[in-house]
C-alpha cells in the first residue's frame, strides 16, 4: 500500500517547497516540451539531454527525492521499454546498420528507442518533483490561476478545479479506506497475496464494492456538508492564504525562460557543436 | 495457550519522513478465557496492539505468541497464518464497511466459506452466528446495504463470529450505536466469553469497562502503563488523573454517596445492580 503513495507530497522544507506553486508548475511545462525537442544531430540530442538529465537530477536532490525512490516508480516500466525495443527494431529505417545474421538492426532503432525511455524518465522525475514538493491543494490553486484565461470563454474554471482539489484531497483518504478494508476483509480469511485466480477475483471484488459503497457514502456526505455551509461554485470567493511571488519565483522563471530560449535558438539555427568540431555519431 | 506480547516494538512506515514508533516495547499476558479491556487516549497505539494478534501487522521487533501460533519480527513469514486468523478474529472499527455481498446470510457465510468450510456447513455457521447477534431470520436474504446501521453493525460481527475464533478481539464495538443497542451488544459479548472464548476489547466506554471486564490495560504514548483489575484500577484517582482517563460514570456517582456519609465498599461497585446492593446494605446497617 506504501508504493502506491509514490510521489506523494512529503513535507521538508526545501527551496523548491518553498517556490510558488504556479511557479513550479510553469516551469514544469516549460521543461516538459523541452524533453520533446528534436536538434539537427543525434549526438546534440544526446549532449542535450544529459544536461537536461543532470538539471533534473539536481532538482531532485533540492527536493530529498532518493534516486532510488524514482527507480521503484520506474519498475514497471520494463516490459513498456521492451516493446518499444521491438517496435523500433522492427520498422523500416534508413542509415548505418548492425548486420545480425542478415538482420538488420538500424543505429537509428537503438537511438529512437534510448529518446523515448530518456523522455519517459525524465517526465516521471519531473513530475514526482513536482508532486512531492508542492501540496495538492497549492497546485489546484496554480492550476486554478493557469486556466483564469478560459473563464472568458465561459469555461467553468473554478468547478474544475474544485472537482480536482476534491479528487486529490480524497487519494490519501480513500488508500487509508482500502488498507482497512483489506485488512478487514483479510481477518475473514480473504488472502490478497496468493491463491488461484478465481480466487484473487473473489478477494477484489470483496475489497472495491465495500470501498465504491464508501465513497459514494463520503459524497454525498461532503456535498451535504458544503450545502450546508453555502457552497455556491458561482459565488465569488476570498481565500484564506493567497500566493505570493516573490524574489526566487522571478529568478527561477528567468532562469527557466533563459533555458526555453536558449533552446528554441538552439533548435531555429540547427546549431551542432559536434558537427563544426568535426564529430558526427 | 494465551496471548503473549515479548518486547514488541512496532515502528510504522520507517525510514520515511512518516516514521514513528507506534508501539514501544510492549510486554502483555492476557490468559485464556479472560475479558480484558484495552483503554487509552486516541493514537495511544491500541488498534496498532491489537492488530498483531492475528498477524496483520507484524512486530517490528519482538515476539507475538497466539495460542501455538508464533508472529516473530525476526521470520519474514508467518506460519500457517490462515489458521492463525481463523483462530483470533478481529472485528473492526465500523466494521460495517466490510460488508459487501447480494445477501446478509451469504456476507456472513463468506468468512467460513474462506477457511475452507463447505457451502453447507458454512451457511449453518452463519445462521447460528446471526441468530446469536439477534438478526431476524426475515432478514437473512435482504441486501445488507438495506439494513439500518445497528443492524448493520450486528451482521458484520457475525460475520467474525461466524468463524468460531477462540480468541474475538473487538476494536470499539459499540462506537456510534445507540445506548440500547450497545448494551445488547456488550451482554453478547459476555455471552460469548462465557462459552469460553477469550475476549479482547478496545474502548473508551469506561461504564462497561468496569461492567464487564476482569482486566483492563492502560496504554500511553505506544506503552502500557498499567495492568489491573477495573475495581482497582478506578478507584486510583491519581493515576486517573495522569492518564487523564474519566472514571465510570457510576463509580462517581458512588464516590459522592461516600463523600455525603453514606458507607459504600467502592470496590464492589461494578454496575447498577451492585450499587444498589451496596446501597441496600448500607442502609439496613443503619
Amino acid at each position: 500500500m506504501k508504493n502506491i503513495a509514490l510521489g506523494r507530497y512529503v513535507p521538508y522544507d526545501s527551496f523548491l517547497h518553498r517556490l510558488d506553486p504556479r511557479t513550479k508548475l510553469l516551469s514544469l511545462i516549460a521543461l516538459m516540451i523541452m524533453i520533446f525537442f528534436k536538434f539537427s544531430s543525434t549526438a546534440m540530442n544526446f549532449f542535450i539531454y544529459a544536461l537536461l538529465l543532470i538539471f533534473i537530477y539536481v532538482l531532485m536532490r533540492i527536493s530529498h527525492i532518493k534516486l532510488k525512490t524514482l527507480f521503484k516508480s520506474l519498475k514497471a516500466m520494463w516490459v513498456m521499454i521492451l516493446f518499444l525495443l521491438i517496435i523500433n527494431v522492427l520498422m523500416p529505417s534508413t542509415g548505418p546498420y548492425f548486420d545480425i545474421f542478415g538482420f538488420k538492426l538500424y543505429h537509428n532503432a537503438i537511438y529512437n528507442t534510448l529518446y523515448i525511455v530518456i523522455r519517459l524518465v525524465m517526465m516521471i522525475a519531473l513530475t514526482m518533483i513536482l508532486t512531492t514538493s508542492t501540496k495538492p491543494l497549492d497546485l489546484t490553486y496554480a492550476l486554478e490561476w493557469l486556466l483564469h484565461p478560459l473563464k472568458y470563454i465561459k469555461v467553468p474554471v473554478h468547478e474544475i478545479s474544485m472537482i480536482i482539489s476534491l479528487a486529490l484531497r480524497f487519494i490519501p483518504t480513500l488508500l487509508e479506506e482500502t488498507e482497512r478494508i483489506m485488512k478487514a476483509q483479510s481477518s475473514r480469511g480473504v488472502d490478497f497475496e496468493q491463491g488461484k485466480l478465481k480466487d484473487k477475483i473473489r478477494a477484489i471484488v470483496s475489497l472495491i464494492i465495500p470501498l465504491f459503497i464508501s465513497a459514494i457514502q463520503r459524497s454525498e456526505e461532503l456535498a451535504n456538508a458544503m450545502e450546508a455551509r453555502g457552497y455556491d461554485p458561482s459565488g465569488q470567493r476570498t481565500r484564506y492564504r493567497k500566493m505570493q511571488w516573490q524574489m526566487k519565483d522571478a529568478l527561477s522563471l528567468v532562469f527557466i525562460v533563459l533555458l526555453f530560449g536558449g533552446m528554441i535558438t538552439l533548435l531555429v539555427t540547427s546549431f551542432d557543436f559536434f558537427l563544426m568540431m568535426g564529430f558526427v555519431l | 495457550m494465551s496471548v503473549k506480547f515479548e518486547n514488541v516494538s512496532f515502528l510504522y512506515l520507517p525510514k520515511t519522513p512518516f516514521e514513528h514508533l507506534a508501539l514501544d516495547g510492549i510486554d502483555l499476558e492476557i490468559k485464556d478465557g479472560t475479558f480484558t479491556a484495552i483503554i487509552g487516549h486516541t493514537g495511544s497505539g491500541k488498534s496498532t496492539l491489537v492488530q498483531h494478534i492475528n498477524a496483520l501487522l507484524r512486530p517490528s521487533k519482538g515476539k507475538v505468541l497466539v495460542g501455538d501460533y508464533v508472529i516473530d519480527a525476526a521470520d519474514k513469514k508467518v506460519n500457517k497464518l490462515q489458521e492463525l486468523r481463523k483462530y483470533a478474529g478481529l472485528v473492526f472499527q465500523f466494521p460495517e464497511y466490510q460488508l459487501f455481498e447480494e445477501t446478509v446470510l451469504k456476507d456472513v457465510a463468506f468468512g467460513p466459506k474462506n477457511f475452507k468450510d463447505s457451502e453447507q456447513v458454512a451457511l449453518e455457521k452463519a445462521k447460528k452466528a446471526l441468530s446469536l447477534v439477534g438478526i431476524e431470520e426475515s432478514l437473512f436474504n435482504k441486501s445488507p446495504f438495506e439494513l439500518s446501521g445497528g443492524q448493520k453493525r450486528r451482521v458484520a460481527i457475525a460475520g467474525i463470529i461466524a468463524l468460531e475464533p477462540q480468541i474475538l478481539v473487538l476494536d470499539e464495538p459499540t462506537a456510534g450505536l445507540d445506548p440500547q443497542g450497545a448494551k445488547e451488544m456488550m451482554s453478547l459479548f459476555k455471552t460469548i466469553n462465557e462459552r469460553g472464548t477469550t475476549v479482547i476489547m478496545i474502548t473508551h466506554d469506561m461504564d462497561n469497562v468496569l461492567k464487564y471486564c476482569d482486566r483492563a490495560v492502560v496504554m500511553k504514548d505506544a506503552k502500557i502503563v498499567k495492568i489491573e483489575q477495573p475495581s482497582e484500577l478506578f478507584k486510583d484517582e491519581e493515576l486517573l488523573k495522569e492518564i487523564s482517563l474519566e472514571e465510570p460514570h457510576i463509580i462517581s456517582f458512588a464516590k459522592k454517596l461516600i463523600a455525603n456519609g453514606m458507607n459504600l465498599e467502592l470496590s464492589e461497585i461494578k454496575d447498577f445492580d451492585s450499587l444498589i446492593a451496596q446501597i441496600e446494605k448500607a442502609r439496613s446497617v443503619k
